[in-house]
């Protein structure tokens, strides 16, 4: 027990640390054993950033975090190389340094979960709830990841986890917006005794229609959303850990302005388990084993839509079984860790129109599709100098994927695919290297160079005309898709002349071989009515995505910081052209004053027009917007419950606008005053 | 090693073979089909039975059905040879005509009934059909003929649609219309065309083009071939279908650059 205690100091100390000064060795070996359960559990209070690849975004991260009462997609999005893609007011999708959807992966607490909306209304980030995230881990590019092959990274959401030694507590937390008359409720308790930890974890959320900044009503905007969680963690005699973890989120009559459809639900269940030895022999830190299932249901419809040419149903769901092994160890100037994982998903959506008096029109978009995956990682970790640390990271990756409905194959028969086709092994690699170099005190370097594949989705091999509202195509999968790679080479540097100033740029660039992209195929008609046409998934060779993002942050007094951020990202195929839903220079500039417990925040936000679209994709060019935020908290005890009070006006001069990555050219919130109350017990 | 499985092959098949004839022993050629009509043939011990396949009806348009000779008790003629005319006579005309047909010349040995095929081209609401059947027996040396009176009705759907063009009648059945499900379909069409009320030879040098189309989306479906003569009138392409419901399948019927033909069959999956 005390030498856990130990560990949670240490770590807190670390952490607090690592976003300040290049690691030294102790501080390194330190931030490895920090990534333990034992050493994050108490500190990390509110949401917090493992910035494994580069600690400016740490720094970031802990900047934002502290603003009252994020989103953790408002978060996300402030995040460096991250943009969200926004079709409503809910469950926005991220992306990493432009990359999407099955180019990067998402996983919750390290268990692989898969949306069951055949047009991705529900990324798997729609399924946690903020106040129950104990921290995001972001993994960017291909060079080998913990969490499954890809070639754009990862995001793991971590659960936060029940704190052992802790008398009876919780918070309620309560928040109003004026934009949408949105209410929000969340409550949690926590228990814990020297063996046996619980927390349980509930919120509820209800938003209207909102409103844009000319006034209008952003009608299918709304939706509700329950979200409730359990966490149960065990101290074994050994010391060693038993956690289990349930995490049940059902949302309802979602609406999706930037699409023809809503969704009456989307719900998810989540369990896992899994069993931590720590330190079996003294090099080795610890050993995890993971089992996990989760289950998606989610059902699309256009019930609430007025003048629609057909009624339509699209239910889809998809099921999740893995478990993983995994270990970190440290011998001498070696770090390793090693995670051998594996899961079975299944995806099965189907589409029924209905016309009166007529048949029901009936197919399966996702045909009920099987994927087995088996993979191991391994990463090392070399420091041979205090100022040099070099990373090594492999990932090799082996799936089944099979098509088993017979209608679903029959389906594709119409295209010429034949039973060999609804079978298919891939195997797929990630290499990724990289070193970092401390100049001197005040100036460090980091160079990586990397190669990752990534298999392909169930809508790229699969999909059976899913319409895509983005570019109005429907879009059809290509059994015989190839792995999507690429090559990759970032780098980034870190200057810190004072103390009160410090300055991150990184840079990136990929290039793509067989990228997977949607062509038009002139021989097919579209199913859905009123779409341009059908494209069918291919890989091109060519295609490059470069970037960079910037940070700065300058405290000119001890109540004052300012911080600014900025990010661009710049994507072409093989002609030049430019490749859609890539967004354009953004930039942030905060300044965050602190005085007596009272914080005040003002964050500017502009972004450059994006004129440079993807014709063929039809995709519209959006104009600059800029934007002024003002938000201010206070706190203080009163009869030993603590309290939070924020309040603040977003988007303060009510500017109309929309970001470049929001579908079907709806608007922004207009101004919104918001406030809420946190009360701790 | 290949003669070890030459043997074993002709062991198997022999072992099949064997349970087969087993199977078959004293049962009806005729088994899994349904009887639809049955008479006496006159002044003789015989009489001929009418089959088609289960769960299907005698409709118009293009039909298969069998026919066998069969004694008074029931045992089947297995040495025989049958003929057919149809024949309907129409209400409140004083007028027979015939329909096309099809027959197959009758091989005793493959253990099966003979195999016919007939485009009615009216339901038996307007007239009564009659199969003309004539029948030899070989054994006994019998020849004989008997008229099978059978009911035709109208399917839901069409099956048969019948143009004029140049003064000259065009009859086009679309076949199996009932198996067709999502996905790549065996399209099949007849063409007959009516010489006189008795004559109604097929048609085989056409050109045919189909398009499949979905009217309540305004779709059609991708990678269709459009049907080319097989045999005997018999055109045979590809449909395709990518989801259930109510479909249109557009037929151009083409004689070099003349259209005969443009025709709608409607589907149902």
């Amino acid at each position: 027990m005390k030498k856990s205690i130990i560990y949670i100091i240490i770590a807190g100390l670390l952490i607090a640390k690592a976003g300040k000064a290049q690691v030294s060795y102790d501080t390194w070996l330190d931030s490895i054993q920090s990534e333990s359960y034992m050493g994050t559990e108490v500190l990390l209070d509110e949401l917090e950033l493992t910035g494994k690849r580069n600690s400016g975004e740490a720094v970031a991260f802990g900047f934002y975090k502290n603003n009252p009462l994020n989103s953790t997609e408002e978060v996300l999005s402030r995040l460096a190389g991250i943009n969200m893609i926004r079709r409503g007011n809910y469950a926005w999708e991220p992306t990493i340094n432009g990359l999407s959807s099955g180019q990067i992966n998402v996983a919750i607490d390290g268990m692989r979960m898969f949306g069951a909306c055949t047009d991705k209304m529900d990324p798997v980030s729609s399924y946690v709830e903020p106040n129950n995230l104990e921290s995001i881990v972001i993994e960017k590019g291909g060079g080998g990841s913990a969490h499954g092959s890809t070639v754009g990274g990862a995001v793991d959401f971590k659960l936060k986890r029940p704190k052992f030694n802790s008398a009876l507590n919780g918070s309620i937390n309560s928040r109003f917006e004026s934009v949408s008359n949105g209410f929000s409720q969340s409550a949690n308790v926590n228990y814990g005794t020297d063996r046996l930890a619980i927390r349980m974890n509930g919120g509820y959320r209800n938003y209207q229609d909102y409103t844009n900044g000319s006034g209008q009503k952003v009608y299918h905007s709304g939706y509700k959303k329950l979200n409730y969680s359990l966490g149960v963690a065990y101290r074994t005699l050994g010391n060693n850990l038993v956690n289990f973890d349930i995490l049940l989120d059902d949302a309802r009559d979602i609406g999706y302005p930037g699409l023809p459809m809503d969704v009456a639900y989307a719900k998810a269940k989540i369990g896992a388990v899994s069993y931590t030895i720590f330190e079996p022999l003294t090099w080795i830190k610890e050993i995890e084993f993971k089992g996990y299932a989760n289950a998606v249901n989610h059902l699309m419809d256009d019930s609430k839509r007025m003048d629609v040419p057909v009624r339509m149903d699209m239910p889809g769901q998809t099921k999740t079984y893995g478990g993983y092994v995994q270990t970190s160890a440290i011998k001498g100037k070696h770090a390793f860790q090693a995670k051998l994982d594996g899961y079975a998903t299944n995806a099965y959506a189907e589409m029924t129109m209905f016309i009166p008096n007529e048949l029901d029109m009936f197919m399966l978009t996702w045909p009920d599709v099987d994927r087995q995956d088996i993979g191991l990682f391994f990463s090392d970790q070399w420091k041979p100098l205090d100022r040099l640390t070099a990373t090594a990271n492999l990932r090799v990756e082996q799936a089944f994927t099979q098509m088993k409905s017979e209608m679903g194959q029959q389906q594709f028969s119409v295209f010429g695919h034949d039973s060999g086709d609804f079978k298919v092994n891939q195997m797929v690699m990630n290499a990724g290297t990289s070193i970092d170099y401390q100049w001197s005190e005040s100036f460090s370097t980091q160079l990586g160079a990397s190669y990752g594949e990534r298999l392909p989705s169930v809508s790229e091999m699969y999909g059976f005309y899913l319409y895509n509202n983005f570019d109005g195509y429907d879009y059809v999968g290509n059994p015989n898709i190839k792995k999507e790679k690429s090559y990759q080479l970032t780098g980034s540097f870190r200057y810190k002349p004072v103390d009160n100033f410090e300055i991150n740029v990184s840079g990136f660039h990929y290039w793509f071989n067989d990228y997977i992209i949607g062509y038009v195929d002139e021989n097919l008609d579209a199913m859905t009515i009123g779409a341009n046409g059908t494209k069918v998934y291919e890989n091109i060779d060519g295609v490059t995505f470069r970037g960079f993002d910037a940070q700065a942050i300058y405290s000119p007094a001890q109540f004052l910081q300012v911080l600014y951020a900025m990010k661009a990202t710049y994507a072409s195929d093989d002609d030049g052209k430019p490749l859609p839903l890539i967004p354009p220079l953004k930039n942030n500039l905060t300044f965050v004053g602190e005085l007596k417990g009272f914080k005040i925040q003002v964050e500017g936000e502009w972004s450059i027009a994006q004129n440079r679209v993807s014709e063929n994709t039809g995709e519209q060019a959006t104009s600059a917007y800029q934007l002024v935020h003002i938000r201010g908290s206070k706190d203080w005890s009163w009869n030993k419950n603590n309290f939070d009070l924020s309040a603040g006006i977003e988007n303060l001069f009510n500017q109309n606008y929309r970001e470049h990555l929001d579908w079907g050219g709806v608007l922004r919130p207009g101004r919104n005053v918001y406030a809420s109350l946190k009360i701790g017990f | 090693m290949k003669k070890l499985h030459k043997v074993l092959f002709i062991a198997i098949l022999a072992l099949t073979q064997a349970c087969s004839d087993d199977d078959n022993e004293g049962t009806n050629p005729a088994s899994g089909m349904t009887e639809v009509a049955s008479v006496a043939i006159p002044d003789s011990d015989f009489k001929v039975v009418m089959y088609i396949e289960e769960a299907r009806s005698l409709e118009v348009g293009y039909n298969h059905f069998s026919l066998g000779l069969y004694s008074a008790d029931g045992e089947w003629m297995s040495n025989s040879h049958l003929s057919i005319t149809p024949m309907m006579e129409m209400f409140e005309m004083d007028m027979m005509h015939s329909a096309p047909f099809e027959a197959t010349v009758h091989d005793a040995s493959m253990d099966m009934l003979q195999s016919f095929a007939t485009v009615f081209v009216m339901p038996s609401t307007a007239g009564d059909w009659t199969l003309n059947v004539s029948v030899m027996e070989m054994d006994s040396e019998f020849e004989g003929t008997v008229s099978l009176p059978v009911t035709v009705t109208a399917p839901e759907l069409t099956r048969l649609k019948s143009v004029t063009s140049n003064e000259k009648s065009y009859f086009i059945s679309m076949l199996n219309t009932q198996d067709f499900k999502v996905g790549s379909n065996d399209l099949e069409l007849t063409v007959h065309m009516r010489e006189s009320m008795m004559s109604w030879p097929a048609v085989e040098d056409l050109t045919i083009e189909i398009e499949p189309e979905m009217p309540a989306m305004g779709h059609g479906s991708p990678n269709n071939v459009n049907p080319v003569h097989d045999a005997l009138g018999h055109y045979k392409g590809t449909v395709n279908f990518t989801m259930t419901g109510e479909w249109l399948i557009n037929v151009t019927i083409k004689d070099g650059d003349t259209v005969l033909a443009e025709e709608a069959f409607e589907v149902e999956l």
